[in-house]
Formats: C-alpha cells, sequence, structure tokens
C-alpha cells in the first residue's frame, strides 16, 4: 500500500485520487509526493484539494508555501470564496498593476468581488469594458446590475432611526416595519404624555420612558440589520443573473 | 528508556528523534518505517493533524514489530493530542508498550488528559501503573501531577503533602510548583458565603444579598429596579386606591421582581462558588500542562 517513491492508496495516484474526486487522501497523497520530491504544482494540486473540500483558508495556508509559481489568482479566488472580499480585491489589484491582462475568469471574479463589497456602479463598469469579452449586451448588463441599484448604508439606516423613529427601516426597503415601528414609538411618547396629563408623573417617566428608550434604540439596531440583510438579498440576486447571462 | 538527570535546556524529544534515526532502522528490517516516522513528523510541523491521522490509519500493523508498533501508537495519540481529542489520544498512549522510548511521555500525556476529562481516579490508578525505574525526573512529574489532581479534588490536606516533596532540582518545574501552591493558598482563603444570609440580606433590603455576596453592581441595579416599581404602586395606590388596575399590575411586577430577586440572590452566591471553581480548576489544569508541553513539544 504504501512504497517509498510514490504514495498509493488503493492501487491510485495522487492525481488518480483527485480526478476521482478523492480529496482527503488525494492532499495526503500531494503531501507525500511533495516530501519525497518538492514540487510548486504538487503543493497547488493539494491546495485544490481543499479548496473542492470547502476547506479554503486551508487551500490558502497550503499556497502561502509555494515559492515559484504565480498563484495570485488562486489567492483571489479563495479570497473570495472564505467572503474576505477586501482581500480577494488587493489580489486583484497587485495583478492588474502588474499588468496582468484579464481573461474571462478573473473579469467574472472581479465582477463577483465588486458586487460582494457592494461597488454595483465599478462591477458594472467592468462588465461594460468586458462586455465584448463576456459576450453582453447593454440589456444584459442592465438585467444583471440596474443602472439604479443602489447599496444601503447600515449606518446611514441606523442614523435615519434614531432622527425618525422608523426612517430607517424605510430606507432599508420595507416600509411596513418602519411604519409598525414608528406607530410603537409615537403610542409610547403619546401615554407618556397623557400620563403627565392625568398626574402619573412617576408612570408617565418610568414606565414611558422606559419603553420608549427600549424601543427607540432597538428599532434603531433593527434598521441597520434590515439594511445588511437587504444588501444580502440584491447582491445574492445580482451574483445569479450574472452566472445566468456568463456561462 | 532515556534518562536524563537534569533538565539542562534541551527537549528530551530531541533524544528520541536521535533515537529514532539511530536505532530504528535497526529494529525495522528496513528503511520503509523510518520513511513513515519522518513523513509523520513532518505533517506534524505542518499542523497537519488530520492528515497525519489519515496517513498512520492506513498503515497495517500486523506487518510492523512490536517497536514499530508502539511508534505508531505515540505518533497516533501524539496526533490526537494536537487536536485536543482526548479520548483517542488516551486510547492510543495506552498502548505503546512500556519498552518504548515513547512510554513515559505517553503515560504522562495519557493521564495529564483523563485528568482534562475530570476522570481524576482513573488517571490517578494510570499514574500509579508506572514501573520503569525511579528516575528523578519521573519521580518529580508523577508527584506534581498528583498534587495538582488533589487541588481539582480540592483535598488541601493531600496537596501539602505531596508539596512536601517538590523539589528544585528542576528549575523549569519551579513555576508550576509554585503556581500550584499559589492556588493552593487561594482555595483555603476562598471567602464562600452562605446562600441562606444572601437571600436573608435580599428580603430585608431588596438587592443588599448581592452586594454581600461581593456584586455591587448588581446589587445596586436591583435596589433601582425595586424603587421603580415602588414609586409606581405608590402613586397607583394614593391616585386610584387599592383595587385600581394601575396599582394591582404594579404591585404585582414588584412583588414578582422582590421574590425573583431574593431567589436570584441565593442563586448568585451558588454562581459565584462555580465561577471561582471553574477558573481554579483551568489554572490547575493549565499549570500541570506547562511542565509537560516544555519537555514533550
Amino acid at each position: 500500500m504504501f512504497l517509498c517513491g510514490s504514495f498509493l492508496i488503493k492501487g491510485q495516484t495522487a492525481r488518480e485520487l483527485f480526478d476521482s474526486e478523492a480529496y482527503i487522501e488525494a492532499a495526503v497523497a500531494f503531501e507525500y509526493e511533495y516530501f519525497r520530491d518538492p514540487s510548486d504544482s504538487t503543493l497547488l494540486y493539494k491546495s485544490y484539494c481543499y479548496k473542492a473540500l470547502g476547506d479554503y483558508e486551508n487551500a490558502l495556508a497550503i499556497l502561502t508555501r509555494i515559492q515559484g509559481l504565480d498563484v495570485r489568482y488562486e489567492k483571489a479566488l479563495l479570497h473570495y470564496l472564505n467572503e474576505d472580499y477586501e482581500r480577494s480585491n488587493t489580489e486583484l489589484l497587485r495583478l492588474r498593476l502588474d499588468g496582468v491582462e484579464f481573461d474571462r475568469n478573473l473579469v467574472v471574479l472581479q465582477v463577483l468581488v465588486e458586487i460582494s463589497r457592494l461597488k454595483y456602479k465599478e462591477a458594472r463598469e467592468a462588465l461594460k469594458e468586458n462586455a465584448e469579452l463576456l459576450g453582453l449586451e447593454i440589456p444584459d448588463i442592465d438585467y444583471i446590475i440596474d443602472a439604479k441599484a443602489k447599496a444601503r448604508d447600515p449606518l446611514r439606516a441606523q442614523n435615519l432611526s434614531l432622527w425618525i423613529p422608523g426612517t430607517g427601516q424605510w430606507y432599508a426597503g420595507h416600509f411596513g416595519k418602519g411604519l409598525l415601528s414608528g406607530s410603537i414609538q409615537t403610542g409610547i411618547v403619546a401615554f407618556t404624555g397623557w400620563s403627565f396629563y392625568t398626574g402619573y408623573f412617576f408612570s408617565g417617566t418610568l414606565t414611558g420612558a422606559t419603553l420608549f428608550y427600549t424601543f427607540y434604540l432597538g428599532g434603531a439596531r433593527y434598521a441597520k440589520k434590515l439594511a445588511g440583510k437587504t444588501n444580502d438579498e440584491v447582491t445574492t440576486k445580482m451574483k445569479q443573473r450574472l452566472f445566468v447571462k456568463v456561462k | 528508556m532515556i534518562t536524563r538527570s537534569k533538565i539542562t535546556g534541551s527537549p528530551i524529544h530531541l533524544n528520541i528523534s536521535l533515537f529514532l534515526f539511530l536505532i530504528i532502522p535497526a529494529l525495522s528490517h528496513g528503511q520503509l518505517f523510518q520513511t513513515h516516522y519522518q513523513f509523520a513528523e513532518h505533517l506534524r510541523s505542518l499542523k497537519a493533524y488530520d492528515e497525519g491521522l489519515f496517513y498512520l490509519n492506513r498503515l497495517s500493523p500486523e506487518a510492523l514489530t512490536i517497536d514499530q508498533k508502539d511508534t505508531l501508537n505515540y505518533l497516533t495519540g501524539k496526533f490526537y493530542y494536537y487536536k485536543q481529542d482526548q479520548t483517542y489520544s488516551i486510547r492510543a498512549f495506552d498502548q505503546v508498550g512500556i519498552s518504548s522510548p515513547f512510554y513515559r511521555e505517553s503515560w504522562l500525556l495519557a493521564n495529564y488528559q483523563r485528568f482534562y476529562l475530570g476522570n481524576y481516579l482513573a488517571g490517578k490508578e494510570g499514574l500509579g501503573k508506572y514501573t520503569t525505574g525511579d528516575d528523578p525526573l519521573t519521580v518529580q512529574l508523577k508527584n506534581f501531577q498528583l498534587a495538582g489532581v488533589a487541588l481539582l479534588e480540592r483535598d488541601t490536606e493531600k496537596f501539602e503533602v505531596l508539596r512536601s516533596d517538590f523539589k528544585d532540582d528542576y528549575r523549569e518545574l519551579i513555576p508550576s510548583q509554585e503556581k500550584l501552591i499559589e492556588i493552593a493558598e487561594s482555595i483555603e482563603n476562598f471567602n464562600s458565603k452562605s446562600p441562606f444570609v444572601a437571600a436573608l440580606f435580599s428580603a430585608v433590603i431588596p438587592g443588599s444579598g448581592r452586594i454581600y455576596n461581593g456584586r455591587l453592581g448588581e446589587g445596586l441595579i436591583s435596589m433601582l429596579a425595586h424603587t421603580i416599581f415602588a414609586l409606581q404602586s405608590i402613586e397607583g395606590y394614593q391616585k386610584d386606591g387599592p383595587g385600581s388596575a394601575r396599582f394591582l399590575i404594579y404591585s404585582s411586577i414588584l412583588s414578582g421582581f422582590y421574590i425573583a430577586n431574593v431567589w436570584g440572590s441565593a442563586l448568585s452566591v451558588k454562581i459565584r462558588m462555580d465561577e471561582f471553581n471553574d477558573q481554579t480548576d483551568h489554572t490547575t489544569l493549565l499549570t500541570m500542562h506547562v511542565p509537560l508541553r516544555f519537555l514533550f513539544d
């Protein structure tokens, strides 16, 4: 089963194991090959194994051991898959600064990264610049990313709700929830005023103020969360449309 | 068997590696097992423990000599130890034979992990099984581990007996020994409170039971909350009378809050005790681990 020169599992080499999608076995076999005869391409294949297994951090860690091969595209892709969009963008920028010509894969990755970073305008520009390469027409680009599409700023949503309760939810795209939040808080303020008017100063101050404070801060935090959720929904839809149009 | 009169700064595993390179080829029937060992060490240096276990689990023990099986079990135990999978690590370490150069390390790490899992009795029995001589370092390490477990069991009298055997021959052990003594003092000095007294305090002055338990902030917040509900109850009583909905609602909330606070004050004593015990156990286990890591990593 184990030979000194090459590592075999069930009679298969590392590459055969990889091709048959036995990725854990293939990863160990590639490491054994590297141990016996160090080579960057062996490590790259090992990284592919972990990418296939969804262990992107481990795949990235393996890439750091590669000295000779240019693996910046692979790093950018793995950072993207690991949802570290800023690092992915940095790797893509480095490639661009080094004058690397972006092929179809790199352009698609760049667009995906820009969408994930909520840079819809930049993503549209990248699609327009590479429309021919990707085989897209202007209506296709409009279908993928609406020209008026704008990301919601979660902090802005929170601040809006702090100024006027309910408006942050409205800004986040949830008018009904904003109306409900605003109504509840208006009701609590009315209760507090009525309590003072009828001489219930302790009830007005302590119950009214406490309830208002709770709903006021809670509503603002909820508006922030809603804005993030809306952004996630929009970006997911954009990515799905991109994959429909770019096979 | 590896013996050293004193720790002089070079970890023991260097000697074990030397042993493997020199002796294993003679013990095995060729270079193959040495390659397995070197590759396993390579994976360990990469912290690729899952890969290491995958590799080792595919070696056929039937084809190995007794010494090679011991080495295989040691490596398996070590990979599981790094993965913090104590149960499998103990199982593998326990299979390392007494004649193996890895026996002492396996024996100590297996029993330390038993203590870590809370199996104090099994760990103490396991420590008692070592019968391969009485080299001073092993005796000191065993005594140190037993002293640590005495603290885990809160048996300070037994700790005092074992502590009297602490020696300063091994400078790497001294800080850990001192730390155990410090932990023993903190156990003896811990001022435990009575849950009954805490509840009584809170029954007389709401929140004071928590202050008695050393939780000033919690006590003050509790007092403030009681005051808020009391003021609203009084306002409802004075303006609308004892049968009014306003008075009944606020006084009911106040009553519920009061009862919960009395119960909570008693409970807070138990929580404080649990926190102290958890912290003490954690620090003790960490202290017991330090010399093992130093010697065997």
